[in-house]
């Protein structure tokens, strides 16, 4: 212990500027959210110009439209994060450089210390002055912050692990190398090559006829997990040869050997090595008895697309109707949330469809590998919910044919909100990957496996008032109703509306298009003042929330699936009992493009662009602009939170399932077999 | 007891051969001067018996363990300085001795004080800053301060300036003349050498041509004048320990390599009828530069 001290003591002593600047810089980092929210006063200034056309835009333009914002922006994203990752490599250099092993003259060599110790002693260096110090930052910056001290713990693993993905193959690299400019340019190297290796088998499995198959949950396991263990372990291994043997082939052999090993990982990921391991998916108890359901195979809207891609997809539309399924509490609702299904042609061959649905939506579900794209579940008497939550009537029963697009959990409508006996929700979207040669046997196949959905809780957890009137100043630190738009012939300029046919219905040609901003600022980073006004909107676990999205993954979502809730806005006027649904069209966790991860505070400002329409359900001609403005001026902002609570697996089983090409065929609604 | 043995000691860097088949003895308590000209494979020799270097063949034994593996026990007892070491030279003087003396137990702070005074070095000063003799002086102490039983310098005056030469050999010729200290000291630089050593061992080509006892060899070695008498021709067949022989008039002059009081004389006596014979001592320099010649033209 004594000569790793001395050891240690005397790297610090030589680097004790550059480590001091870095230490600054991880400071800087940790301070820099709380400087941001405390000296920038809007996100949204007033006068910020909408594109209403263009609602994508709305989040980012903002973003990045003001002066000091753009400072931040540049400071915290650019220099500061430059400089950290910068300074640290070099650090790491300095350290293992200041008693190589592989210089013959090196001066440690000489010294009554073996290379154990030596070895021992820089790892030391590493964790003391790259883990210990740099973890002491990031709890004191949430401490400062005024987290609670379970929250302490939070994001520091992985806060912890990123460092040590710069630390040791920078170190390996030092081990490899005798001069620090060529050493660095080697670590780049290194970084740029390890960054095609791990991209290039994404670029060819995308010309593969199983590509679905990317995305399998034990692959996440193969790609996030044990991928990065592989390169750390290397890099380790690299160490220890060099130091241990000195001899800079067999490092390189190692090194080789290592990149060998991650890079075959990297290419079979198809391979389910982990499926046994693998998190269980959804820790939720299931219930008693499942709730009995039927499923109605529907007319398919488009049943093939063939394309340059030697594969075809396949919508099934089909209903699944609860025909005994109760829920007593106000607020409960159910989501589909999983698909585990196959399909087998008459030939006997099968197609697993675990690609079910799209991927692009929340990351924490981009792992599952067979989100439901478009789900919805309609309660037979939603209005019943809303009242029972206090909320008074729900307007218009427009949404039956029209709200498909339910992107995630975190976004979730309350439309969902049931407690009726009777509830279905249709999948007109869902797709999944057929080979060419399945393309053209037409066949009629059999689908079978089973859908997974959960139930949770819907609660009422804050009202916001004033948040309309005036015009819409911003009324809270956290909202602001930023626009009322009026749209004559609404649905011309309103482009998911006008999708969905909606004028041909003879609704809607006077829209009330309600942009509300919400913010939410990440607790961990937020100042004390800011914390406690979180607090008081209950709004503890927001950092949970930005934790798991940041780390990105499925299954730590899942392993967290008890703090994981979703948010979501009406707007209600308590005067007339009555609720407008946010139709959420802009989810932007701005994590500063993870410029906060130096730092280790997972802060994130979730700017929420929600978006009501306000519209009468029969005769639009009975709005006026007048009668929004009144019926706005009364609003509340009332923010409900959905909790998952239990897990139902339901079986599934379709006969005659039919596809066809259509590039030979016109796409049209096929005949229901 | 011998502090350093080498059996067969080879080392190659690809095709070149720097160190061939080396056997090599050196006493426990002498001062062993390895000479050579530059490039003939002392330092290699040296960092071979550091474990700096493998070598490709042989084996050598220092303070009675393999090279290949001494430990942090061993090197504890070696002291070692050599011309190319890579110091810490972003450290002041104090700093670097303050950082390697708790590496040794047996660490003499009076010692190194002493040492420091002696050698006047600027202790704030960082080693970088300080001239090539500075510093090897300073490695010096460093190596010096724990009394190690071995102390092996690889080129130690390479560079340095007369007086800074003059004031490392005395110092060292102190130190040795404080105990049981080995010193195996590599050089070109045969005048201090011969201030210093006790033992001589000369390294040609990667080859060790000799190593004995400096006063033996200053025994043997003679600068030989002879004077014919004007009827005596010059001798047709010389005896092989005659070294660089010339002739010039009546004078002959050559190195004797194994002279002996009597002896020699008798010999010229009878190469030499009538002729006068002057033995004088040869230099350890002139000595070191006859047996290469010697050497070479062996070779040749």
């Amino acid at each position: 212990m004594r000569t790793l001290w001395i050891i240690v003591k005397k790297d610090f002593l030589r680097l004790r500027m550059l480590l001091v600047l870095w230490w600054c810089v991880l400071i800087l980092r940790a301070l820099m959210p709380a400087l941001d929210l405390m000296y920038t006063d809007h996100y949204f200034p007033q006068s910020y110009p909408l594109h209403a056309n263009d609602v994508s835009n709305i989040g980012w333009v903002g973003l990045y439209s003001f002066g000091l914002r753009s400072v931040y922006f540049l400071l915290q994203g650019y220099v500061l994060m430059s400089l950290d990752i910068i300074l640290l490599i070099f650090i790491v250099i300095s350290i293992v450089q200041a008693d190589s092993p592989i210089k013959p003259f090196a001066h440690w060599r000489t010294l009554p210390i073996s290379s154990r110790k030596m070895l021992g002693a820089k790892t030391a260096s590493f964790a003391v002055f790259c883990g210990l110090v740099p973890a002491l930052i990031n709890v004191g910056a949430k401490i400062s912050y005024g987290f609670p001290p379970d929250k302490w713990l939070t994001g520091l693993a992985w806060f912890e692990w990123k460092i040590a993905a710069i630390v040791l193959p920078a170190a390996a690299m030092a081990a490899l190398f005798r001069r620090p400019l060529l050493t660095f340019l080697v670590a780049v190297t290194f970084y740029s090559l390890g960054n095609l290796l791990y991209d290039l088998p994404e670029i060819w499995y995308v010309k593969m006829n199983d590509f679905g198959d990317y995305y399998q949950v034990s692959q996440f396991v193969s790609r996030f997990i044990v991928w990065p263990i592989v390169l750390l372990a290397t890099s380790a291994s690299v160490m220890v040869c060099m130091y241990r043997f000195r001899r800079r082939v067999l490092g390189l052999a190692v090194l080789a050997g290592g990149i060998g090993i991650a890079q075959c990982l990297q290419i079979t990921w198809s391979v389910d090595f982990f499926l046994g391991l693998v998190v269980p998916p959804i820790p939720l108890p299931a219930p008693k008895s499942a709730p009995a359901f039927t499923l109605q195979y529907l007319p398919a809207d488009n049943q093939i697309i063939a394309d340059k891609f030697p594969h075809g997809e396949i919508d099934i539309p089909f209903n699944l109707t609860a025909t005994d399924f109760r829920t007593n509490q106000p607020g409960e609702a159910w989501f589909p949330i999983a698909a585990n299904l196959s399909l087998e042609w008459p030939d006997g061959k099968g197609e697993s469809l675990n690609t079910f649905g799209d991927f692009n939506y929340y990351d924490g579900f981009n792992q599952m590998g067979f989100n439901l794209r478009d789900r919805e579940a309609y309660p037979v008497n939603y209005a019943n919910v809303l009242n029972r939550l206090g909320l008074g009537k729900m307007q218009a029963d427009w949404r039956a044919d029209n709200m498909n697009n339910v992107y995630t959990l975190s976004e979730v409508h309350p439309e969902v909100i049931h407690t009726e006996l009777k509830a279905w929700w249709r999948d007109p979207g869902s797709s999944y990957t057929v080979p060419q040669d399945q393309v053209t046997k037409n066949g009629p196949g059999k689908l079978t496996g089973n859908i997974v959905f959960e139930v949770g809780q819907f609660k009422r957890i804050a009202d916001i008032p004033a948040v309309a009137g005036a015009h819409f100043a911003r009324a809270q630190d956290y909202y602001g109703i930023e626009k009322v738009d009026l749209v004559q012939n609404g649905v011309q300029q309103t482009p998911w509306l006008r999708d969905k046919n909606l004028s041909q219905k003879n609704q809607t040609p006077v829209v009330a298009n309600v942009w509300l901003l919400a913010q939410s600022v990440d607790v961990a980073a937020a100042p004390p003042t800011l914390v406690q006004l979180a607090k008081s909107k209950s709004w503890n676990d927001v950092d949970t929330w930005t934790d798991a999205n940041e780390i990105g993954s499925f299954a730590w979502n899942r392993i967290n699936a008890k703090d994981e809730s979703a948010r979501f806005f009406v707007l209600w006027n308590p005067k007339k009992q009555e609720v407008r649904i946010a139709r959420t069209l802009g989810l932007y966790n701005e994590d500063r493009y993870g410029q906060n991860e130096g730092a280790g505070l997972s802060y994130s400002t979730l700017v929420t662009l929600l978006f009501f329409q306000i519209f009468p359900p029969d005769d639009a001609t009975k709005v006026s602009p007048a009668d929004v403005q009144a019926w706005l001026a009364d609003a509340r902002l009332v923010e409900l939170r959905y909790t998952p609570e239990h897990l139902y697996t339901l079986p599934v089983s379709l006969d005659n399932v039919v596809v066809r090409d259509v590039t030979a065929t016109p796409t049209s609604n096929a005949p229901a077999p | 007891m011998n502090v350093i043995e080498t059996h067969q000691l080879s080392r190659r860097f690809g095709r070149l051969e720097a160190v061939h088949g080396l056997d090599l003895v050196v006493p426990k308590g002498v001062v062993f001067a390895l000479l050579g000209p530059n490039g003939a494979g002392k330092s290699t020799t040296i960092k071979m018996l550091m474990n700096l270097l493998p070598s490709t063949s042989g084996t050598a034994q220092v303070l009675g363990v393999d090279s290949r593996k001494l430990s942090p026990r061993e090197l504890a007892r070696i002291g070692y300085v050599a011309e190319s070491m890579d110091l810490p030279e972003w450290m002041t003087v104090r700093q670097f001795l303050d950082y390697c003396r708790p590496f040794y137990p047996t660490w003499d702070t009076a010692l190194e004080k002493k040492l420091l005074a002696d050698f006047e070095l600027p202790e704030p000063r960082k080693l970088k800053h300080l001239s090539r003799g500075m510093r090897m002086k300073t490695a010096l102490i460093a190596a010096l301060a724990y009394h190690p039983e071995l102390l092996i310098l690889d080129e130690p005056f390479s560079g340095l300036d007369p007086v800074v030469r003059d004031d490392f050999t005395r110092g060292l010729i102190e130190v040795s003349a404080q105990g049981e200290w080995t010193i195996f000291v590599s050089s070109h630089d045969i005048e201090d050498i011969e201030r210093l050593a006790d033992w001589i061992g000369v390294i040609e080509n990667g080859r060790l041509r000799f190593a004995e006892e400096l006063e033996s060899l200053q025994r043997r070695f003679r600068r030989i004048e002879v004077t014919r008498a004007s009827t005596t021709p010059a001798p047709q067949t010389r005896p092989a320990t005659w070294l660089n022989y010339e002739e010039s008039g009546l004078m002959a002059r050559f190195i004797d390599s194994d002279y002996a009081v009597g002896d020699t004389e008798k010999r010229c006596a009878d190469i030499f009828p009538g002729g006068t014979v002057t033995a004088t001592p040869v230099p350890l320099r002139e000595i070191y530069v006859t047996l290469a010649h010697a050497s070479r033209g062996k070779a040749a």
